[in-house]
This record gives C-alpha cells, sequence and structure tokens, in this order.
C-alpha cells in the first residue's frame, strides 16, 4: 500500500516556505514535496533550491507532475481558480484559509471536487493537533475517532 | 501541558470550587501544528476518508467571516445556519 502522498505547492513564497514546507511536508513521514509554483519565478527557484524540489514555471506544469495533492497558500483571490484547476487535474487540495472572498466560492470549490470525488481540505493549522483531540475525546466520547468540532462551532457572530 | 476537565458526572458548582470535584488530567505530546495538519491530511488521502480539517470545516468558517461583515454593516447580530 502507498505510504506516503507526493505534493505540490501553489504559491510558495509565503508562509509555505516559513511555515509549511520546511515544519510540515518535509518532516511529515507520510508526504514528500515534489514541485512547487510561485508567482515570482525568483522566490521560487530559491524555494526549490532550499527544499530540493522541482520549480514549476506555471500551473499547468505542476499539475502535470506526478504528484497526489497540492496546498494552496495563494492570496485568497487566487483560491477559487486554482482549486478549480487543480481538481481538473484530479488532485487532492489543502486550501488556505479563508477558502474563498465568500460563500459561493466556498462552495463552488466544494462542489467540484465532490463531483472530481476528491478531498478538500482546509488549512486550519491549529486545529487536528494532538491536544484538541485528546480533550474532544473525553468531551464527545462516542465521536473519539472523528470529533466533530463542539469547541468551535461558532453559532452567532457581532 | 495539563488541562483540567470537569468529570461530566459532577453537577455545576456556583463557587467555582475545583478542590472539591473531579477532574481529569490529560498530557498530551506538543506536536508542531504545521507537521499535524500535513500528516492529518496525508492519512486522509492515503486512508481514503474525509480529513479532520475538511470542507465543512472551511464552509462554517466563510459564513462565520460573511455574517461579521454583514453584523458590521448592519449593527446587529447576525444568525449562523
Amino acid at each position: 500500500m502507498k505510504n506516503e502522498v507526493l505534493w505540490g505547492v501553489i504559491g510558495s513564497g509565503g508562509i509555505a516556505r516559513r511555515r509549511t514546507i520546511p515544519e510540515g511536508i518535509i518532516p511529515a513521514k507520510n508526504a514528500r514535496l515534489i514541485t512547487v509554483f510561485d508567482i515570482n519565478q525568483e522566490v521560487n527557484e530559491a524555494v526549490a533550491s532550499q527544499f530540493n524540489a522541482i520549480a514549476s514555471h506555471t500551473i499547468e506544469e505542476l499539475l502535470l507532475s506526478e504528484i497526489d495533492a497540492v496546498y494552496i497558500a495563494t492570496p485568497v483571490n487566487m483560491h477559487l481558480g486554482q482549486v478549480i484547476l487543480s481538481a481538473k487535474a484530479g488532485k487532492h487540495i489543502f486550501c488556505e484559509k479563508p477558502l474563498g472572498l465568500t460563500i459561493q466560492e466556498a462552495e463552488g470549490m466544494g462542489a467540484i471536487c465532490k463531483k472530481e470525488g476528491l478531498f478538500l481540505g482546509t488549512a486550519f493549522f491549529a486545529s487536528p493537533t494532538t491536544a484538541q483531540r485528546i480533550s474532544w475525546s473525553y468531551m464527545v466520547p462516542k465521536a473519539a475517532s472523528l470529533p466533530r468540532v463542539l469547541l468551535d462551532r461558532i453559532l452567532q457572530a457581532r | 501541558m495539563n488541562a483540567w476537565l470537569e468529570d461530566d458526572t459532577v453537577a455545576y458548582d456556583p463557587n467555582q470550587n475545583r478542590s472539591s470535584a473531579k477532574g481529569l488530567t490529560i498530557n498530551p505530546n506538543p506536536k508542531n501544528t504545521y507537521l499535524a495538519e500535513i500528516e492529518e491530511f496525508s492519512n486522509a488521502v492515503l486512508e481514503n476518508r474525509e480529513p479532520l480539517n475538511n470542507f465543512a470545516k472551511g464552509l462554517h468558517s466563510q459564513k462565520v467571516l460573511e455574517a461579521c461583515y454583514e453584523s458590521a454593516r448592519s449593527g446587529i447580530a447576525v444568525d449562523i445556519c
């Protein structure tokens, strides 16, 4: 059985370079960084070199790589178009928060990923931590294996 | 790291007196949160199951955001469905 997910990164120059690649994708035993893309080619080349990855010159080129999933860390106004491209290429998508500019955009992302049979994750980096999972398991014993979010279910805002 | 959780068999204590009630101590292993989010999503793909940080959570967050903007415009609280 396959034991690692091959990753491409769209938007390699910001949080991806500072945190998610060096602290997440590189040390994760079940993940391997294959290729990166950024609109700033110079920065992208530097990130690729820094993490021993292939510098893709376009998103289309990145999506033609042998990758299973993409991590999207671009400005939010770019997310919808990049999610559509990635989903049509059959890649699972882990997208930075917020998913879109509007509810409608987010729903569009969910719809295309569902249609293509792909997982769409939202990069709430503080959410799946060990501490919270253990806390949830005490509060929701029956749902211990898949904790529902009792703690962060906001019902009203002002 | 220790967290104190009240046992659900203990009734509400208006004096918030911890020493009189039973509690649970948990000792989770500290973990880098960026590592945790990538490992969890990768495992979900490998196991063909929904990730914990799934689309539904992202959509709910989006609804909270939009409600905040709407509330700022209208000056009243907005319910999130």
